[in-house]
């Protein structure tokens, strides 16, 4: 149901449309807000509402029409025009309202904003997204988040033993709900406030009781801010809330630093003595600014009571230079709040006013107008954005691990959110969500965000798309770029001309003030001369008076004369009265002259004020319409800064889009090179084998052609050898031969002289046909070595060939090592390139995955704070239990002497509830000495140290832990046969999961293998998971 | 740590601190300042040392021929009358105010000279075991000072009560073991320093003796003094001969309020015997040139001397010594006027003082820490080093 517009009166309506009118005067959307509150609260119904920039005109006036229904339709008008007309930055209004659907539509409008969470982070994600958790990591991290312990055996088994498909929500409401959240979150905050600070005025308990109560009633963070900023510790039911102050013992200092450092997420410290010389931005001017409204308030004691209390006064201003300057001349502060209001319009109240209780010895003095208070109501201030801001990234570090702007306190130009969109939406929404704390831990636990895991995913991505997106994002940065720059200048020309008519004012000022002087001494002069004139009248009249008197003597002295005529001692007088009469006009008359004069004097004086006062006037009135030019220029000039401001946010997402998007196309590009080298480097190696199979193959070769030459060789040395002996032997025939002939010739003469000599014939014969026989031998002999000369010859050039073939096969085998060589040294320097590269592309992959993380793309992991790490133990190991019964031990053997009539049971379940919690704690005190930053620095710091590792090892308390009472863990271990329901249980209450096969196998073999020392066993089992990683973070 | 590679460079060179902290108040008329025969001198003379022209207080006759390694210091105003807050300006060199507390030197020292050994950087020497305390601030827990005694050691640094060789090996097995299934998963800097402290642990155990000044020979525990501060002074040299860089020693209670004469000659008596005697050891192993020593307090003592003839309260004029670490040996740094009421030269405070013990060491104090991405001014950035002190 939209209002009744109807219902609305005149007045109601004047009033938002004065609301708009300012809008369109000074682009002050905040104040446009404002007016929309006012109205709407005017008219009886409650608001809930969301306003925020777009520059798209269409955008506006569909919001507009599509939300005609709630709106009036004059005010929709009204804004359309203000939209296009008057500025080009238009206004996106979504305005849900109303009477009696107020719920719903808060409801419709919270619902969705864990998916507007999702697709804000997902829209800043180049690259893949984690997978969402297990039933059982969830179950674990949630209840650590929400109550800040691990879950207990019994809860992880019936969470996953749940099969709703809505059971997580229904596990995050169930916890939001708790008692526990409740206490937790108390914790959280006093840590974040009071960082573990020594208690001085006001306990811990008190204080913390207050918070789990504001918590538990559903108090807004604005108002639980309010209360803890403006309590003065009068009030019993918010004395707790003065902690903040009086515990800094009011000291302005440290609430100045604390202030802005906890409620803004500035931590100024630095610009306490001089502008910071880190940050640009925070400057000595802020610093002072929050100074000078808590500076007036002190730490005041009761005399009697020895309570103390936050004292204030009503007078004072904070003076300040810079350390860096000492000559320089001390500044007045400006009481104001950075980002925020400055306080304008103090009344200026003097002596019993400015107080409701005036100072004096013992008493606790309270000003008429509070500075303190109006810190309260500036810090707090729906215009505040930093307040919001900051807390929106508290409650994001405290559910993620990690802040979006991080560290927490340093919120600064240099230290940009890692995903502004969503700073944006968190902070935005945290205003329409009426500032509910537990409804923004509530959406953002149901966030994808809030439920992925922390295991990095497979690296998968479109680098051609992501090419193009980085040359898009490119072309747009630089247009934005020029945007910038262009306001940039706009801004500084438009500061130029403030500052040009600032010294136009400030000149007239000092010439109305010259002016002014000038008047003042004229008017002192014609004050003087009208007082010379007052001073010569009253002579004048004086002697006037005289004169009459002697004048009336004279005229009785006549009279006495006349009729006493011969006295002469009267004639006497007469004459000396006549004579005196005659001084004492003459006097007269001439004073009546003086003071003509004198009067004529003080008119000329008089006549030269008036034309001075007309010129002072002038100059005045000048001055009216020179401030006006001022606040005119002043407006313009906001105006550039605030849009400057809009378009470098846009800039810096657009540069942070572009470094993801550069980032991630860098591992990529180095995973591509390194494929594409280690392919390289394959062919190369295989060529290398290649050659190698060569090298081998040659060798081969040349050692059978070696063997060959060889056995050439040998065969030539044999055949020659026999080529030498044929030859011999065809010597020896041919001399055989001749020999014979020369027989037969000779006997043949012989027979010839000794005629038919028988003998001598048959001699012939014989010799004849020996003579026969060796030519047949000699000519065999000669064949042979014919044909063995020619077996030489041809081996001798086999030989020879096989030689030849050998030096080849060297030269070959000389160059293929060469070749060898060298591929072998380019597969070294491959390989090496390849081994940087693959450092390169994993440093890259871990910078990559970390920004992933940044993003919250991937969970971040996170250590357990120390008392949620306290408490897991006692829930891990079981001692709940012996904890319960020895707190009851402890009030029997107490209140042993009672008799069961005198026992109040509600007082005994108090007491014994009581003295379990501080059994509980001390385990808490005992993590906090020792994993805890030092009390008052920032507790968000995760360091290890050996002295933890010492205690965990070796502390007898821990070994008291580790001992097996009724309920414990380990004793249930010590009776549990079964390996695996060992494991089970082991797992599933110290991790709260079950084991792997492979856990289990080990925790089977690990038992297994000690069965003569199962107790010890079970007792390092238990120790090495305590004593874990696993344990340890939040995951 | 302002830059890993400075760290690894002092590393190389090993420098470390040990602070003698005279709680109380000790009078500097009665050790480093005498004005003998004033009428604030009181009734103890002047003796010469082993530097030709300086002298320091009768009650020192030890320490006075050890002057040639020592530095003195006699022109401090910190106009602070509070034990507290000048304890807090002489440890953290920074005036106490707003809410930002600051780290104590012994924090600071072992942050800016970290070795990465298993060896805590830190340490309180006292008469028995202690735990952590909470003076190193935001550099978190690791630089803060750890306790321990002249009896009992190191903390926790035996094996748990009743656990076996076996069993510790076995438990720290399964936990390597379990740890190394979640590291597949996920591994950050904090993941390994955490895994990494339980293996110091062990290292640091297997060290224990380091901690355990009865191993010094009978002769130096003589020389030292067999008393309280001879021994802690002792152990305090044997930490820094082992690697340990910031060690710290206390000597109380010198709040001399009445007395102030007879208190004085009794406790220098002690302090003089165990100070000469650690500052000539030092020299003796050659580790002067590389260890820092100061003497401090959290202030000095009136000039004037009250009916009960105790000195009170006084931050306005008054001394320390130091010596080593290329401080100029056999110095002395400014002066106050004839009845010590006054500084009459070369004014210095907290500040300077904190800037030059860091120089010494080779720290750049004017750089800035880094911690969880807040950066912080190592010292106070308002004022620099006694430069004529520094080599």
């Amino acid at each position: 149901m939209p209002p009744a517009w109807g219902d609305c009166n005149r007045g109601i309506l004047i009033d938002a449309l004065v609301g708009i009118y300012y809008v369109n005067q000074s682009d002050n959307l905040l104040m446009f807000r404002h007016m929309v509150t006012v109205f709407y609260a005017n008219a009886g119904a409650k608001t809930r509402y969301v306003v925020s920039e777009e520059t798209a005109t269409i955008k506006s006036q569909q919001a507009a029409l599509a939300y005609q229904r709630t709106l009036p339709p004059k005010l929709i008008r009204m804004f359309i025009r203000i939209g296009s007309i008057r500025t080009s930055i238009l206004l996106f209004v979504l305005i849900a309202v109303s009477g009696g659907d107020a719920e719903e539509s808060a409801n419709s409008s919270s619902n969705v904003l864990h998916q507007e969470i999702d697709l804000t982070v997902e829209s800043v994600q180049v690259g893949p997204h984690s997978a969402l958790s297990s039933d059982e990591e969830f179950c674990r991290r949630i209840h650590l988040d929400l109550v800040g312990r691990i879950p207990t055996f019994e809860e992880s088994t019936r969470f996953s033993q749940e099969s709703s498909e809505t059971k997580r929500k229904t596990l995050i409401d169930r916890l939001l709900e708790s008692d526990e959240c409740d206490s937790y979150l108390a914790e959280t905050f006093d840590i974040w406030w009071m960082e573990r600070r020594k208690d001085v005025h006001v306990t811990t308990a008190e204080w913390r009781t207050f918070l789990k109560a504001s918590f538990g009633s559903g108090k807004s963070y604005q108002q639980l801010v309010r209360e803890i900023l403006s309590s003065d510790g009068n009030d019993p039911e918010l004395r707790p809330a003065a902690k903040f102050y009086l515990d800094r013992l009011v000291e302005a200092h440290a609430v100045t630093q604390d202030v802005s450092r906890m409620f803004l997420g500035r931590n100024i410290e630095c610009a306490q003595c001089h502008d910071h010389p880190l940050h640009s931005d925070y400057l000595q001017s802020e610093y002072y600014g929050i100074f000078s409204l808590v500076d007036r308030s002190y730490l005041f004691t009761d005399d009697k009571s020895k309570k103390s209390y936050v004292g204030e006064k009503a007078e004072g201003d904070a003076k300040y230079s810079s350390v860096f300057e000492p000559d320089a001349i001390k500044v007045v502060a400006l009481p104001k709040v950075v980002g925020g209001l400055a306080l304008d319009r103090e009344p200026l109240l003097n002596g019993d006013a400015a107080y409701k209780v005036k100072p004096a010895k013992g008493v606790r003095s309270v000003p008429t107008f509070s500075r303190r208070e109006s810190l309260a109501r500036l810090i707090t201030h729906d215009t505040n954005v930093a307040f919001r801001q900051n807390i929106a990234n508290r409650l994001w570090a405290h559910m993620m691990g990690r802040g979006l702007v991080d560290p927490v306190d340093l919120h600064q130009a240099d230290n940009q959110p890692t995903n502004a969109a969503l700073l944006r939406l968190l902070t935005d929404r945290f205003l329409s969500l009426n500032y509910d704390t537990k409804e923004l831990l509530r959406q953002i636990a149901r966030s994808k965000a809030y439920q992925r895991t922390i295991d990095v995913p497979a690296p998968v991505i479109d680098v051609a798309t992501l090419r193009t997106q980085l040359q898009l994002l490119r072309v747009q940065h630089t247009d934005q770029k020029l945007i910038c720059e262009r306001l940039e200048a706009d801004m500084e020309s438009a500061q130029d001309e403030m500052k040009k008519r600032r010294k136009l004012v400030r000149e007239n000022l000092d010439v109305t003030a010259k002016s002014r002087k000038e008047i003042a001494d004229q008017e002192k002069i014609v004050q003087k001369l009208a007082k010379q004139a007052s001073e010569i009248q009253k002579q004048h009249d004086l002697k006037q008076q005289l004169a009459s008197a002697v004048n009336a003597s004279l005229e009785k002295a006549k009279n006495a004369s006349k009729q006493l005529k011969n006295d002469k001692s009267l004639a006497k007088t007469l004459e000396q009265i006549k004579s005196n009469s005659r001084d004492m006009n003459a006097q007269v008359e001439a004073l009546a002259k003086r003071l003509a004069q004198q009067k004529k004097r003080v008119e000329e004086a008089s006549s030269k004020v008036a034309p001075l006062v007309s010129s002072a006037e002038r100059l005045e009135s000048d001055h009216h319409f020179l401030s006006e030019d001022v606040a005119e220029s002043r407006g313009v000039y906001r105006f550039f800064v605030d849009k400057l401001s809009v378009q470098n946010v846009a800039l810096a997402d657009i540069e942070r889009r572009l470094a993801a998007t550069a980032q991630t196309l860098k591992y990529f590009e180095l995973a591509e090179q390194f494929d594409r080298k280690s392919e390289q480097l394959s062919s190369l190696i295989a060529q290398l084998n290649r050659q190698t199979n060569q090298l081998e193959a040659d060798q081969l070769e040349r050692a059978s052609t070696k063997k060959r030459l060889t056995i050439q060789q040998k065969k030539l040395e044999e055949v020659t050898k026999s080529l030498t002996i044929v030859q011999k032997e065809v010597q020896a025939g041919e001399a055989l031969v001749a020999t014979l002939q020369e027989a037969v010739n000779q006997t043949e003469s012989a027979i010839a002289q000794l005629a038919g000599d028988e003998a001598l014939g048959s001699a012939v014969d014989t010799i004849q046909h020996a003579l026969k026989n060796a030519a047949d031998k000699q000519a065999d002999s000669t064949t042979r070595a014919d044909r063995l000369a020619k077996v030489v010859t041809s081996s001798e050039k086999a030989v020879n060939e096989l030689k030849k073939q050998l030096t080849n096969l060297d030269l070959r085998h000389q160059e293929a090592s060469k070749m060898h060589q060298q591929i072998a040294t380019q597969v070294q320097a491959q390989k090496e390139d390849l081994n940087s590269t693959e450092s390169k592309r994993d440093l890259a992959f871990d910078q990559m995955t970390d920004a992933w993380t940044n993003r919250f793309a991937v969970r971040p992991l996170s250590p357990l704070k120390p008392e949620q790490l306290g408490r897991s133990v006692v829930i891990a190991l079981g001692m709940n239990q012996r904890f319960r019964q020895e707190a009851e031990a402890e009030w029997k053997s107490k209140n042993k002497d009672k008799k069961p009539e005198e026992i109040d049971e509600q007082k005994k379940k108090l007491e014994i509830d009581g003295s379990y919690e501080k059994r509980k704690k001390n385990i808490e005190t005992v993590f906090v000495r020792l994993f805890a930053a030092a009390p008052g620095s920032p507790q968000d710091v995760f360091q290890s140290s050996v002295d933890q590792a010492l205690f965990l090892g070796n502390d007898n308390r821990v070994k008291s832990w580790l001992s097996p009472r009724d309920g414990s863990l380990v004793k249930r271990l010590r009776q549990e046969k079964d390996a695996n329901r060992f494991a089970e249980t082991l797992y599933l209450s110290v991790l709260n999961r079950s084991p792997s096969e492979m856990e289990m196998r080990d925790v089977a073999e690990y038992l297994a293998a000690r069965p003569q020392e199962r107790n010890s066993a079970v007792d390092e089992l238990v120790w090495g998971l305590l004593t874990s990683l696993e344990f340890r973070f939040n995951h | 740590m302002a830059r890993p590679a400075i760290s690894r460079e002092l590393a190389s060179q090993q420098k470390r601190v040990i602070c003698i902290f005279l709680a109380g108040g000790s009078s500097q008329l009665e050790t480093w300042d005498p004005k003998p025969k004033t009428d604030t001198g009181g009734p103890f003379l002047a003796i010469p040392t082993s530097v030709p022209g300086i002298h320091i207080s009768e009650l020192l006759p030890k320490t006075a021929m050890q002057m040639h390694h020592l530095s003195l210091i006699r022109s401090i105003n910190t106009n602070e009358n509070d034990h507290g807050l000048g304890r807090y300006m002489m440890e953290t060199g920074r005036k106490k105010m707003g809410a930002t507390e600051f780290p104590h030197l012994g924090a600071v020292t072992a942050k800016a000279l970290d070795l990465e050994s298993p060896l805590p950087g830190n340490i309180h020497v006292s008469a028995g075991a202690g735990s952590r305390r909470s003076d190193s601030s935001y550099l978190g827990p690791k630089y803060a000072s750890i306790v321990v005694g002249a009896k009992g050691g190191l903390r926790n640094s035996t094996r748990m009560n009743g656990l076996t060789v076996s069993a510790e090996d076995h438990r720290q097995w399964f936990r390597r073991r379990a740890n190394s299934r979640f590291l597949e998963r996920r591994r950050t800097a904090e993941t390994d320093a955490y895994a990494q402290s339980f293996e110091q642990a062990l290292q640091l155990m297997e060290k224990r003796d380091i901690f355990d000044v009865s191993k010094e020979p009978q002769s130096l525990v003589e020389k030292y003094g067999d008393h309280e501060l001879g021994k802690q002074c002792l152990l305090g040299r044997r930490l820094l001969e082992n690697g340990i860089s910031y060690v710290q020693v206390s000597h109380s209670n010198y709040d001399t309020h009445n007395e102030n004469f007879n208190f004085h000659l009794e406790q220098m008596g002690e302090f003089d015997e165990s100070f000469s005697a650690l500052i000539s050891d030092l020299a003796d192993r050659g580790m002067l040139e590389s260890t820092l020593v100061v003497v401090m307090s959290e202030f000095g003592r009136t000039p004037r001397i009250n009916q009960y003839y105790g000195r009170d309260h006084w931050g306005k004029a008054w001394s320390i010594a130091m010596a080593g670490c290329g401080i100029q040996a056999g110095s002395v740094i400014g002066k106050t006027n004839k009845k010590g009421t006054e500084v009459a030269d070369r004014q210095v405070d907290h500040r300077h003082l904190f800037h030059t013990y860091l120089q010494a060491v080779g720290v750049d104090s004017t750089d800035e820490f880094h911690v969880g991405g807040r950066s912080m001014p190592i010292a106070d950035p308002s004022a620099g080093p006694i430069s004529e002190l520094l080599a």
